[in-house]
């Protein structure tokens, strides 16, 4: 029941809006159970079990009388003898008593339960980055990734990268609709993919083939690319590690020899990263260089315009 | 006649604290001696606060009267039950510990210990809740009837009309989407995954130029990860933002470019962010549960289902019917002069004058 001011809503209208949506295939199956889901589900099994393997520990503990601080009333439960004024006062008594023999003991536990509380939670986030599960500073950039804005390249770097390697393309961080359209033209964009919705949708509304996702190189699993001669990563910076390993073993795979990758260097480009430096992962180049070695890829760096490259090229 | 208060903490923009200053002040004004003390203050309560240690050497006069709020349990409730002062009790209500118990078992302990204590706390002059729900709680738990009353927060609504906006914040939410806002602490009983879910329905179903925007801290870790985990797992964790505390300044630029307020909380003792939104003309939408009902006072939007599908269509509505938007808004203003600091000083001369002598409340106390 929906109240609006103080009165009931006629809920037909909306249901039957609601029901059409559903009917219309908008929220699938899978999102459906999400909807249904406890929130309980999204912690990890093992990190849960630890979890309440202590809060059992400290409830057994507690349980068998030892108490981790004293009770509230730490008279209660005795004689208590007397009326009017003195039952107070005896209260008043017996608990500066007991907490003058207490104090000592409830600081020391205090401080062991504080300690204690944030030893668990540390290990829970070591435990949570180890299992490759939920790390929380990748969290943090993700949702601070929208503060950065694309690099824009010219047309001179995306006509002299557009004549780099054969066959068709794929880029990953989408360097301005000028590149793209320069791709779209040669007859060679396969497909674009970002993290960036508002750089998607601009290449989108220019009818090229470009697809948002916040997790890029999980589109790529799905890219039927039997004939890749390019894969153009101009902003790498919208990758995680882990992905930008994905995203060049991808390449390696799907690439035969005379197969390009290309990384842009966006660092230093303060004018084309705008925000806090923190805001975005700039890549080592030394890490990069490995990582397309690793594949099978020859690396040097290369330069156009004002954009400097570190090029991969797939030996035999 | 002095009147002293202990708190647990006493720290800007915390409701606890916002009361205890709205009580010293008007007290002061009343040419009353009063005194606040706290186990623990930030920077801003350093400017008013005492430590509660300081607190023993008025305990033993009986003509004094002490305020103790109690929100959580924290140790100064000894100087509650040695004092030998009159005594008031406001209680702002203790979460119910299972709220926690995935998350948190340092707060499931704490909770516990809070709410075993309350029955024991009953020996006083009068018990007030900041909201019926909360008074109701402290009958509930051995309080005598009689002895106690209502005694709503006075939300410092103005205090945000001074304040420069973040316009760095401003910019970012005033690009055109639809924001949904939910300010608060994001813990478990405030039922932030519910929000998340609700988002995305609209998100998906109605509205795709949108996004959800959580302000205030995030304390529980386990809890804020769960709520990554679920965005992120429905594919909408770029439109969901946690901007963590935010400053008054940023507060006033969320309330002022978002355009409606969900709340899911399935425990409120009285929830000032609603006040908050009011204030600001956002239309509310609140899950009925604790003192949320209460708060509303029959404006806003309230449900007691909660059917995403269902609740995202009639954000659609609110946003094509702008009559209806309008009413909402109104009766939403309409309730704030229940909470004007008018009213709040006439319900505090109530209390006080049921606690002392008719002479005290004679003579002391001049009507603004």
């Amino acid at each position: 029941m929906i109240e609006v001011n103080g009165k009931v809503l006629n809920e037909h209208g909306l249901s039957a809006k609601a029901d059409a949506r559903l009917r219309a295939g908008l929220y699938d199956a899978r999102m459906l159970a999400l909807l249904q889901r406890d929130i309980t589900s999204e912690i990890e099994e093992h990190v849960f079990s630890m979890i309440q393997v202590v809060y059992d520990l400290q409830r057994s503990l507690e349980d068998a009388g030892a108490r981790l601080e004293p009770p509230a009333d730490l008279s209660s439960g005795e004689g208590g003898a007397g009326s009017g004024r003195l039952k107070p006062f005896m209260r008043r008594m017996k608990t500066r008593f007991i907490r003058a023999v207490n104090e000592g003991y409830v600081q020391q536990q205090e401080k062991f339960n504080t300690f204690f509380t944030k030893a668990i939670d540390l290990s829970y986030r070591q435990l949570c980055g180890a299992m490759g599960g939920i790390d929380l500073e990748e969290a943090a950039e993700r949702r601070d990734l929208w503060a950065s804005r694309r690099p824009e390249w010219e047309g001179g770097t995306s006509q002299a990268v557009c004549g780099l390697g054969k066959d068709r393309a794929v880029i990953v961080g989408i360097p301005g609709t000028a590149c793209l359209e320069a791709m779209q033209e040669g007859e060679r964009l396969l497909l674009a993919t970002d993290t960036c919705d508002s750089a998607v949708a601009e290449a989108q509304a220019r009818f090229l083939p470009a697809w948002f996702h916040p997790r890029p190189a999980e589109v790529l699993a799905y890219v039927k690319a039997d004939d890749l001669g390019l894969v153009v990563i101009a902003f790498p910076e919208c990758l995680t590690g882990g992905e930008m390993e994905d995203v060049t073993a991808w390449a390696g795979e799907h690439m035969g020899e005379g197969g390009v990758v290309l990384i842009a260097l966006n660092r230093g480009r303060s004018e084309v990263l705008c925000g806090d430096p923190g805001f975005v992962r700039f890549w080592p180049r030394r890490f990069l260089e490995a990582l397309m070695r690793r594949h099978g890829f020859e690396v040097e760096g290369w330069q156009t315009g004002g954009q400097a490259f570190l090029k991969g090229e797939k030996g035999v | 006649m002095r009147v002293h208060q202990i708190v647990p903490r006493l720290d800007a923009g915390d409701a606890v604290s916002n009361q205890a200053m709205a009580i010293h002040t008007l007290l002061e004004r009343w040419g009353l001696e009063s005194r606040i003390f706290a186990y623990d203050m930030d920077e801003y309560g350093r400017r008013y606060a005492s430590f509660d240690t300081a607190y023993r050497e008025f305990a033993g006069n009986e003509e004094d009267l002490l305020i103790f709020h109690y929100a959580l349990y924290c140790d100064n409730y000894r100087y509650y039950l040695e004092s030998r002062n009159r005594k008031v009790l406001i209680y702002h209500n203790i979460t119910p510990p299972g709220f926690y118990e995935y998350f948190y078992p340092e707060a499931v302990r704490l909770c516990t210990l809070g709410r075993d204590l309350l029955p024991q706390l009953a020996l006083c002059d009068l018990a007030l809740g900041d909201s019926d729900f909360n008074r109701r709680e402290l009958v509930e738990a051995g309080f005598p009837a009689e002895k106690t009353g209502v005694l709503p927060i006075n939300p410092p609504l103005g205090k945000l009309d001074g304040v420069e906006e973040d316009t760095g914040l401003a910019r970012w939410l005033g690009d055109g989407r639809t924001n949904l806002l939910y300010v608060g602490r994001a813990v478990p009983n405030k039922k932030l995954e519910d929000v998340i879910k609700l988002f995305y329905c609209y998100h998906r179903g109605v509205n795709a130029l949108s996004r959800l925007v959580f302000a205030g801290p995030l304390p529980v870790n386990t809890y804020y990860s769960a709520l990554l985990s679920l965005a992120r797992r429905m594919g909408i964790e770029d439109r969901v933002f946690f901007l963590g505390k935010v400053s008054d300044g940023g507060l006033k630029a969320c309330y002022r470019y978002s355009h409606y307020y969900v709340s899911m909380s399935e425990h409120e003792g009285f929830c000032v962010p609603l006040l908050e939104a009011f204030h600001f003309g956002l239309p509310v939408l609140a899950y009925a549960a604790g003192a949320v009902p209460e708060t509303m006072g029959g404006a806003g939007v309230l449900f007691d289902v909660k059917d995403f599908a269902l609740l995202a269509e009639f954000l659609d509505r609110l946003a094509l019917d702008a009559f209806l938007r309008e009413r909402i808004t109104a009766a939403q203003w309409e309730r704030l002069e229940a909470f004007s600091e008018d009213s709040f000083a006439i319900k505090l001369q109530e209390v006080l004058r049921r606690v002392l002598e008719p002479t005290y409340a004679e003579e002391a106390f001049v009507v603004p």
